[in-house]
């Protein structure tokens, strides 16, 4: 599904550069869920802007559904963000002066449906999130948790194979974050990958995979997993 | 289409947009009423005069006193001897006044002798000699012009009041205005004022009269008679194509070589008579063009600057647009489209307010109507200025990155 390998990444300002990420190496298999913690400034937007073409990088190769995209041309990564990739952001990246239904409308509009279609998946979108009756709100009259539902509806409106998400409950309370990890998870369980950035150890502890980044790469184990090392090595040096 | 959702858009932050459109609005307004009037005077100093105007000089004498009748009949024919045997010379007349110099007789005519004749036309009164035709290189259409015999002589203009000639020539529009029924030539008009009879001899296709400014110019008449006494002497000399600015330059000479003890005023061609009568017009061309000018670039300041605010203010919005599948030109089209929308609703409001002021212009200063066939073209070009204004700040969103979405906070 998405494989990365050998991927490195610079940022290059007037004098100073920075690896964000380097000879970064990552597989994930269709219908994964995926969190990624680490630091901040380990590189987790980073690979999650790469991940969703965002981004060039620099060196490394990277297949998404079997396909090299590093040499696509301006449009066809438009193209493959607006198809294959739902996003997810910290802060909703709700239009302001949009309503509800016109924001889950926008990646719509650019894959070019017809008005009669659109309308039925804003419909299902906004079902789903269970904001079927908000359609016609202003993102300024809704919690923010209602917000980052109306995001997760116009990233899945598309029907997506992967949703990107960076920090999607960084700007929630505990109750709403727990609501759009849910979320999350079911949608999940209906077949869509998920790579999610977090924080917060306890929403990462519920994906089904835990993938750890430190100075640019993705270290070896995650702190769980590490853990569960040291108790195995004690055994093997015990036996 | 995307229009709804960017209208919806716009309309949630209207004050910049509505300003801008009102803007457009009223330079759409300005713009096309302007532009009416300055191509109808365009078109008034486009009128051809009639004269052979790229070949001629003309230039006043002043006498030191003034002259007795047969001494000043004989310097006018040394005069128009002279000037005559100068080379590139055409011909060469006396008069009492020049056309379109904005000064000269308003003559009544009419087909009656009667005291209220209805048919009671003015024109521009001329005076000319048996060479005025070739001089002013009028093109005569029916008719004749004057003969040597004919010309008659008076001491001053007290003489000439007091004896008029039996004989005019007329122009077209002053034949067409006495006579509707095309009777002109032959015909008996009467001077409105002594009810002098006169025979038309002649009509002449055009011969623009003193003032331009005046609807009637295209009516004058000539009439046969040269003043002798020096009191308002003009001569009018026609050149060889090619030869006037020589003629121009060498004709004070051959004329004070014939005697020294005068002036010589306004030695000029006829452009620069043309020139001076159009000074208004050309000055009221240029200070619309330049109002034109001024508001269309405030315009596409406007809507540059509108679109520019717009961009800044939103590029995390655009970051977004382009992580969600955006291309740059969908991002282009948006902005176009958005400076389409502001400009378009200004060229509405500016549409009624085109109409509106013409209205006033009309009842105010009694112009012509405008032209309705203004306004699409006024409403196409700011379109075109708009989508040009536009483009600018249209492509600078679309140079945002699509990491924008994720990087700014
Ligand atoms: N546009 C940029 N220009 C220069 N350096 C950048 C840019 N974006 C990121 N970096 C640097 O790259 C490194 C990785 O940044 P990145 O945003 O991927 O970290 P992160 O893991 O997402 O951090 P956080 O948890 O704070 O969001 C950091 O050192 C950061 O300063
Ligand atoms: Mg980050």
């Amino acid at each position: 599904m998405l494989q990365m390998k050998g991927i490195s990444k610079v940022y290059r300002a007037d004098v100073v550069q920075t690896s964000a990420l380097r000879d970064f190496n990552l597989t994930v298999d269709e219908g994964e869920f995926v969190a990624v913690t680490g630091p901040s400034g380990s590189g987790k937007t980073t690979f999650l802007n790469i991940a969703g073409l965002l981004e060039a990088f620099d060196a490394g190769s990277y297949l998404l559904d079997g396909q090299d995209v590093s040499r696509l041309g301006d449009d066809a990564r438009s193209r493959i963000r607006n198809e294959k990739i739902g996003f997810i952001f910290q802060g909703f990246n709700l239009i302001a002066d949009l309503n509800v239904f016109d924001n889950v409308d926008v990646p719509l509009r650019y894959r070019g449906f017809r008005a009669a279609e659109r309308a039925q998946r804003i419909q299902r979108a906004l079902e789903l999130v269970g904001l079927a009756s908000r359609g016609k709100h202003l993102p300024s009259q809704l919690s923010g948790g209602q917000q980052q539902r109306v995001a997760i509806a116009r990233a899945l409106a598309g029907e997506p194979r992967f949703l990107l998400a960076d920090e999607p409950t960084g700007n929630l309370d505990s109750v709403m974050a727990r609501q759009v990890m849910e979320l999350l998870e079911e949608i999940n369980g209906r077949g869509t990958t998920i790579i999610m950035v977090t924080h917060d150890p306890e929403l990462a502890r519920r994906a089904r995979r835990n993938v750890h980044m430190l100075d640019g790469q993705v270290t070896d184990f995650t702190e769980f997993e590490a853990a569960i090392r040291v108790r195995e090595t004690r055994a093997a040096a015990g036996a | 289409m995307e229009i709804r959702p960017i209208l919806s858009a716009l309309l949630r932050n209207r004050t910049g947009p509505l300003l801008v459109a009102l803007q457009v609005a009223i330079t759409l307004a300005v713009l096309c009423n302007a532009a009416f009037i300055v191509q109808q005077r365009l078109a008034k100093m486009d009128r051809p005069s009639g004269y052979d105007e790229d070949n001629l000089v003309t230039l006043q004498v002043i006498n030191f006193g003034r002259l007795p009748k047969e001494a000043g009949l004989a310097a006018i024919a040394a005069d128009l001897g002279a000037l005559r045997a100068m080379p590139g010379v055409v011909a060469a007349s006396a008069t009492a006044s020049l056309p379109m110099s904005n000064a000269g007789f308003g003559w009544g005519f009419q087909r009656t002798a009667d005291a209220n004749d209805p048919t009671n036309t003015s024109a521009s009164l001329m005076l000319a000699d048996q060479y005025g035709l070739e001089a002013f290189g009028l093109q005569l259409e029916s008719g004749r012009w004057f003969t040597p015999e004919e010309i008659g002589t008076a001491a001053d203009f007290a003489e000439f009041g007091a004896t008029l000639p039996a004989t005019v020539v007329i122009s077209r529009a002053l034949a067409d205005q006495l006579f509707p029924d095309g009777k002109a030539l032959g015909a008996t008009v009467y001077d409105s004022s002594t009810r002098a009879p006169a025979t038309v001899i002649g009509i002449v296709e055009r011969a623009q009269g003193y003032f331009v400014n005046n609807p009637g110019v295209e009516r004058s008449a000539f009439y046969p008679v040269v003043i002798a006494s020096g009191e308002s002497l003009y001569y009018v000399i026609r050149t060889r194509p090619g030869e006037r600015a020589a003629v121009q330059r060498e004709v004070e000479s051959a004329l004070l070589a014939v005697d020294p003890r005068r002036i010589l005023r306004d030695v000029r061609s006829f452009g620069e008579i043309r020139a001076t009568a159009y000074q208004n017009d050309r000055a009221m061309t240029i200070t619309l063009l330049t109002v034109i000018a001024l508001l269309v670039a405030v315009t596409v300041l406007g809507v540059f600057g509108l679109m520019s605010f717009n961009v800044n203010r939103r590029r995390k919005q655009i970051g977004t647009r382009r992580a969600l599948g955006a291309r740059r030109s969908d991002v282009v089209r948006h902005f176009l489209l958005e400076g389409w929308i502001v400009t378009t609703a200004g060229a509405v409001i500016g549409v009624a307010l085109a109409v509106g002021l013409s209205v006033w212009l009309v009842s105010t200063f009694d112009l012509p109507k405008l032209d309705w066939r203004y306004l699409p073209v006024g409403v196409l070009a700011l379109w075109i200025v708009g989508q040009l204004a536009a483009y600018g700040p249209a492509r600078r969103a679309a140079g945002i990155e699509p990491a924008t979405a994720t990087r700014s906070v």
